[in-house]
């Protein structure tokens, strides 16, 4: 039987055991690629990291846009699914319509969402000069990329937590809400004490495997912004593609990437926990 | 009875057949393979391109053509892990002292004595062989020097009286002037993902330039962080979004009608003229950038030092397809190389903005030739940035990319007495 796991096995040791584990092995090394040095330096990588002020700076700013986006996208797709879930029609079309940013390959969104921002010509530019407003640095002033980014992640990703989110509702005993409405609850009270608390352990998890992904938050960010201006918009994976491709510092790059998986890997342990806890709460 | 097809024997003999002419069959295929070629991608190294496929007669190019940065860092990672392709890659003055360093490149001395008669390069300006060099030794073969001009609206600088700048406190004047709320002031480009070539004029004339002669930062001193400020000021009468822009976009800008004046590319000027592309087709009139000491580049050919295909071959493949006949035709897309083109008065007729190309280049200064140039540019154009846009004090911001880049200087064996 065990023969039939063996190309699984493979395929998982060929592309992620062993670039992980080549990852941490450079880690412990320096290794600038452009002269080819290559020493052991021990924990120097990580430690020389933990004690940047640009690293620091650079997680802030993945916390910022991962929470913001996330909060966002769980809002919206929230209202939205409860709005497909309310609707007797059309839904199959309007989801399929709210489902279409996602399907387009990251980097072509991210390039349709560049021309939509670019200043002057872009289409959010051109809209608003034509009402005689002065549009904001959507790039280019360092609160405004944020919130640019913040807008295309969630443009981008939201229509995958309003389906999750959906999908979960139609699984739901419709009774109880039934149940809710003959006792006198209104709209607000049967969602707030009856629908969100059906759906806490779905919603913790789709924000789980949200998170996990804006932490690699990289795409959007390298194409609209390349973490400009300045560093506003760095987030941690763009500092390491820019330690390894830029810089050429194979060694500190996979030890920021290490670092990186750490730092995810402490996030999922506490989701996981959290999910537990507020399921057996359900339960 | 089912006999068997195949004996033991004839299957030993022929696998034995097989594997004695495998060598000769991989040459022979290997002599047919095309020859890969990795370039940055512009209307002029299109061109360059297309005619290296028929440069030479039997000889297969496979073009692979993308943005300047995906193309530097695709060829670095090839080069680096010893591969054997790309044959051919585009390189620039940045890119050449570093890859060469590394010992990437295939020097090119000898071939180009060898064959120098039969392509006539002697007639390849030096200024371009400068940026092909390291170190006295050739690495490339130049297809066109670049090099930065100040493009600006002659119809609105005449209208309001205003000559084109020769300093850059005039031009911060000018583009403050110039200003409306539908039309900037100025475009300028600092997308920081390649070198600061705008930066480096105002950094060369109104600052004392990137570093002294034992290659110390000087962008902590008073007159280099005057510089950035004076850029600072000149950045609120600009096209917004400039941070997240390169220099195409500032051609994009003058042909929208959107800016009055900015730094130019002399690749992007013919754009200008050409009312399918341009609202303000022959308004833009072009200059030297105030003060000069502006950026030039060289793009060029170089050979992969690790290369399966015969180096010979490349060489004269590469050397064929710069012939003067084909720099003719692609004058209007770049400055070519071959003096016999540059100074041709019928090419300068035909082409309104080679004068002051001419002059450009005479002006220009390159950008340091540090092979760790494009690390130093990484850390310092950041720490620029983050000043011009208000995002760090400019003394603070200058004083800290000083200090990043003697680190990294340091750690890559500088200033060891």
């Amino acid at each position: 039987m065990w023969r039939f796991l063996l190309p699984s096995v493979a395929v998982m040791v060929l592309v992620l055991v062993w670039p992980l584990a080549s990852a941490i092995y450079y880690s412990f090394f320096s290794y600038y690629l452009g002269g080819g040095t290559f020493r052991f330096v021990g924990l120097a990588n990580y430690a020389g990291l933990l004690a940047e002020q640009r690293f620091w700076s650079d997680l802030l700013t993945t916390v910022i846009i991962v929470g913001c986006s996330v909060a966002l996208q769980l809002a919206i797709g929230l209202a939205l699914a409860l709005a497909l879930y309310a609707l007797n029609a059309w839904v199959r079309t309007i989801s399929l319509l709210n489902f279409l940013p996602h399907v387009v390959t990251p980097v072509v969104a991210a390039i349709f969402l560049k021309w939509m921002f670019m200043g002057r010509w872009g289409l959010l530019d051109s809209i608003l000069i034509s009402f005689d407003v002065f549009p904001p640095d959507w790039l280019g002033d360092p609160l405004w990329a944020k919130a640019s980014l913040i807008l295309a992640d969630t443009w981008r990703f939201m229509p995958f937590l309003m389906l999750v989110l959906y999908a979960g509702l139609q699984s739901f005993d419709t009774a109880l809400i039934e149940a809710a409405a003959i006792d006198g609850a209104n709209a607000w009270q049967r969602l707030r004490y009856v629908i969100l608390p059906m759906m806490k352990p779905l919603i913790v998890f789709v924000v789980a495997i949200r998170v996990m992904d804006a932490f690699r938050f990289f795409d959007l960010v390298y194409v609209l912004t390349n973490g400009g201006p300045g560093t506003a918009t760095e987030t941690i994976t763009l500092y390491t593609y820019q330690l390894a491709f830029r810089m050429l510092e194979v060694g500190r790059a996979s030890a920021l990437g290490v670092l990186t998986l750490l730092l995810i890997a402490g996030l999922i342990v506490g989701m996981v926990l959290f999910l537990q806890r507020s399921g057996r709460e359900v339960v | 009875m089912i006999g068997r097809p195949f004996g033991r024997r004839p299957l030993l003999g022929a696998a034995t057949a097989a594997t004695l002419m495998t060598p000769a069959l991989t040459r022979a295929i290997r002599a047919e393979e095309p020859v890969q070629l990795l370039s940055h991608r512009y209307p002029a190294l299109e061109f360059y391109a297309r005619k290296l496929t028929t440069a030479l007669p039997g000889v297969a190019v496979d073009a692979r053509l993308m943005p300047s940065g995906e193309a530097a860092q695709m060829a670095r990672l090839a080069l680096s892990s010893g591969a054997t392709t790309p044959d051919l890659l585009w390189v620039n003055s940045t890119t050449v002292t570093s890859f060469a360093k590394s010992g990437w490149l295939e020097p090119l001395d000898e071939m180009w004595a060898k064959h120098r008669e039969e392509f006539a390069l002697d007639d390849i300006n030096p200024a371009s062989l400068r940026g092909c060099s390291w170190q006295g030794r050739l690495y490339a073969l130049p297809i066109t020097t670049n090099v930065l001009l100040y493009a600006y609206r002659a119809d609105l600088f005449e209208a309001r009286q205003i000559a084109p700048p020769a300093t850059w406190e005039a031009a911060v004047a000018a583009a403050q002037v110039l200003n409306t709320p539908r039309r900037s002031g100025t475009t300028i480009s600092l997308k920081w993902d390649m070198p600061p070539y705008e930066l480096q004029s105002v950094l060369n004339t109104v600052g004392d330039g990137w570093f002294d002669e034992a290659w110390h930062p000087r962008f902590a001193d008073a007159r280099d962080t005057a510089a950035i400020a004076l850029y600072r000021r000149l950045a609120r009468f600009a096209v917004p979004g400039y941070t997240s822009q390169s220099n195409d976009e500032n051609t994009v800008n003058f042909a929208q009608d959107l800016a009055a004046c900015g730094q130019q590319w002399a690749t992007r000027c013919a754009a200008m003229d050409n009312p399918g592309t341009s609202r303000v087709a022959g308004r833009i009139q072009w200059t030297v950038p105030p003060g000069g000491r502006q950026a030039m580049t060289t793009d060029a050919y170089a050979i992969n030092r690790r290369t399966a295909r015969d180096r010979d071959m490349l060489f004269r493949l590469a050397a064929a397809a710069l012939a003067e006949q084909n720099q003719r035709e692609a004058a209007a897309l770049c400055v070519p190389p071959r003096r016999a083109v540059l100074h041709d008065p019928a090419v300068q007729a035909r082409l309104r903005w080679y004068p002051a190309v001419a002059r450009a280049l005479d002006a220009a200064e390159p950008l340091p030739a540090l092979p760790e140039f494009n690390e130093v540019a990484e850390l310092a154009t950041k720490r620029m940035v983050q000043a011009i846009v208000g995002q760090m004090p400019v003394a603070d911001a200058m004083a800290t990319a000083a200090r990043e880049v003697t680190d990294l200087l340091a750690q890559r064996g500088y200033y060891k007495t």
